[in-house]
């Protein structure tokens, strides 16, 4: 009885043990997302993990540099153009941009894409004073129009860690890596990974009908608008009963002229 | 041979079924780790089972600064209001019958053991269950208290273990002894922005393959695309230098003669602005009709760490809680021995929320609430690499040295040492102004 008493106990010891050494147990990280994988897939992830990511309209501040202008797609064609564009972005969706009056290069734009990864959390009323700024460089035009793939991760400085210098309004810091690098891992060990830019020299071709080109326009929240308007079906009973017209063609039209 | 032995069925009803304890072994090993957890995580959930338990004495961790900063026990002194009571004890897990769910309760304090704000009473719009505010820290930037390593001054007065972020206020007794008192915290939402840049070539992705072998040799038919410079732009020197001819005469110019007197104020010292406007910044007297604006000004107490949230227990004294059914507030007396020494240390900012640019004014109020002298203030604090201090906009209302030293986030450690003993009663204000990087 005794040695099978302390045969348990020192079971019991061995796996208290190795569990703990297991827990213990760091070593390289290993990022599951590359800045490789196709536009969206990054956010799309993020919304899996819960939280309050889903079908929150994250504000973002677009500035065009150096006299230029910006316009987001919204419902299926672009906004009009303007040097500081402000718009509320979902996480998880791809957003396309349209980047005109570059200078030097009359007559060329640039549509780059911009997806959403993470989100603010700022207190109350102050979520449009502090947006995810993303700039739109000259230099990343004149990239883009030489036929090279400009890649921006935007992501949020640790205060603590942040570098101790005053910049400009108009510049935001960053930095460029090589080719062998990830600039999403790269972002992340400097911070949090709020937005991820790519601008490339891509001609568009507008399929208005699969709207691949505009990623089938995602919902954009302007400033001023609380809310995205939600159209609320009203069913006229008279329709409901009068088979003789398709239901297809009573919504989103006004109910059945009787 | 073992596992067959084990497996065998003769050995297996002989035997104690020594699997078994192991296993229950662990569930119980699991399931109190579990408990434990659920205990320290969730105070508000104790306090149900906690009424019929005793409490033991606070430890002297816990800085005090936060309840004299909140509660006030010290300037308002017992007025015999409620009959002293004997302090029950309480085991460590349990909270204190009476006092609100995120008072200290004396159990060592626990980073998620903060209760997250009900929805609709904070600023803050979400935050994970159990996680404390300013959440997430990386968009805010916070200065005051003690952050991470504790602050030790020698009998030198060096002083080790002052993080970034830490403002604290250290002194000495009539008793030989040396005080550190931190402050509180204050957070002001500030988020910045930078990014990482790659630009890939074309070249990048393509793939280069060398020949095993030429069986065909081609030569070149013309020669394309080998242009020279026809000309080139040689870097000349300035065969002449241009003088700036200096005007030759002078044209005067007669102002108005017409003059108004006005008279500007050319400034105002001590003059309390709005954000400061406080009792407790004037007269050192915590008013609880304050307590509100005063809680947004240092993002509340709630929104403070874990070691330096709101605390009731003063020198490891618990109040006695006097409840009256016709009015509507708390009312707490704290009973202290006489021949303490502590000092409070309030601090506010001017800016709940600031740009990279913007300028805020921090103010520091200290006081000697305890019953005896103390001497060699010392007020430390070190700003974090997102405050760059403003060159002279210091001011200190009582006599002292005021010194500077680059910190380790290239920032600058801010020192004013008082110069004057401070006796029962007495305090001051420092206010300086730092811009957000």
């Amino acid at each position: 009885m005794g040695t099978w008493m302390l045969k348990g106990q020192l079971a019991t010891v061995l796996v208290i043990f190795m569990t703990s050494s297991l827990l213990a147990q760091g070593g390289p990280r290993h990022f599951q997302h590359s800045i490789l994988d196709p536009p969206g897939t990054v956010g799309r992830s993020q919304l899996q993990r819960g939280g309050p990511l889903a079908g929150y309209y994250q504000p973002v501040e677009f500035k065009a540099l150096d006299g230029m202008r910006v316009s987001v797609a919204k419902d299926g064609k672009f906004q009009p153009a303007a040097p500081n564009a402000k718009a509320g972005l979902l996480i998880g969706q791809v957003y396309r941009l349209r980047v005109s009056n570059i200078p030097l290069k009359a007559g060329f734009e640039v549509y780059p894409s911009v997806e959403i990864i993470n989100r603010l959390y700022p207190p109350q009323g102050l979520a449009w004073k502090f947006p995810i700024p993303i700039h739109l460089t000259s230099k990343d035009m004149e990239f883009a129009l030489q036929g090279r793939y400009v890649t921006r991760v935007i992501y949020l400085e640790d205060p603590r860690a942040a570098v101790p210098a005053q910049h400009p309004p108009n510049l935001q810091p960053y930095f460029d890596v090589g080719a062998s690098e990830d600039p999403l891992h790269t972002a992340d060990q400097l911070g949090r990974p709020m937005a991820i830019l790519r601008l490339g020299s891509r001609v568009p071709r507008l399929d208005r009908t699969t709207g691949t080109f505009l990623f089938n326009s995602p919902p954009v929240q302007l400033p001023g608008t609380a809310t995205v308007k939600q159209t609320t079906f009203q069913a006229d009973p008279a329709t409901i009963r009068n088979s003789r017209v398709p239901r297809l063609y009573t919504f989103p039209t006004p109910p059945l002229q009787r | 041979m073992l596992l067959r032995r084990q497996r065998s069925p003769h050995r297996y009803n002989q035997s104690p079924n020594w699997q078994w304890i192991a296993i229950g072994l662990m569930s119980v090993l699991c399931c109190s780790c579990r408990s434990l957890d659920t205990l320290t995580a969730w105070p508000e959930k104790r306090s149900n089972t906690a009424e019929n338990a005793v409490q033991q004495p606070a430890t002297k961790q816990v800085p005090a600064v936060a309840a004299t900063a909140y509660q006030e026990p010290t300037a308002t002194p017992p007025q015999a209001t409620a009959p002293v009571q004997p302090v029950p004890t309480m085991p460590a897990t349990a909270t204190i019958h009476g006092l609100p769910p995120s008072a200290w309760s004396g159990h060592p304090a626990h980073p998620t053991a903060r209760p997250a704000r009900p929805a609709g009473s904070s600023t803050h719009p979400w935050a994970p269950p159990g996680i404390p505010h300013p959440w997430p820290a990386d968009e805010w930037v916070i200065d005051g208290g003690d952050r991470a390593r504790k602050v030790n001054v020698a009998q030198d007065w060096s002083v080790h273990g002052l993080d970034e972020e830490d403002t604290v206020v250290h002194f000495d007794t009539l008793d030989g002894d040396l005080i550190v008192q931190p402050s509180n915290r204050v957070a002001v939402y500030a988020p910045r922005f930078a990014a990482v840049r790659r630009v890939d070539g074309i070249v990048q992705n393509e793939y280069t393959y060398g020949m095993l072998s030429n069986h065909q040799v081609q030569e070149l038919e013309r020669q394309r695309g080998t242009n020279i410079d026809l000309g080139l732009t040689q870097q000349l020197q300035p065969k002449r230098h241009s003088v700036l001819n200096t005007p030759n005469g002078f044209r005067e110019h007669l102002p108005g003669r017409t003059v108004d007197n006005v008279q500007n104020a050319a400034g105002a010292e001590y003059v309390f602005e709005s954000y400061e406007d406080f009792s407790i910044m004037r007269r050192g007297v915590f008013d609880n009709n304050e307590k509100l604006r005063l809680n947004q000004r240092i993002l509340a107490a709630k929104s403070w760490a874990a070691p330096q949230g709101v605390q009731v227990v003063i020198d490891e004294k618990v109040p006695t809680e006097f409840s009256n059914g016709r009015t509507t507030g708390e009312h707490f007396t704290y009973h202290m021995r006489t021949g303490k020494k502590r000092l409070r240390v309030v601090k506010v900012a001017s800016q709940q929320q600031a740009q990279p640019g913007d300028i805020i004014e921090f103010t520091i109020r200290f006081d000697n609430t305890g019953d005896q002298t103390i001497g060699n203030v010392t007020v430390l604090d070190n700003l974090t690499p997102r405050l760059e201090y403003i060159e002279e906009s210091q001011t200190c209302s009582v006599k002292g040295n005021f010194l500077t030293q680059e910190n380790a986030g290239r920032s600058l450690l801010l020192r004013w040492e008082i110069t004057d003993p401070l006796k029962v009663g007495e305090g001051g204000i420092i206010r300086f102004k730092c811009r957000v990087r």
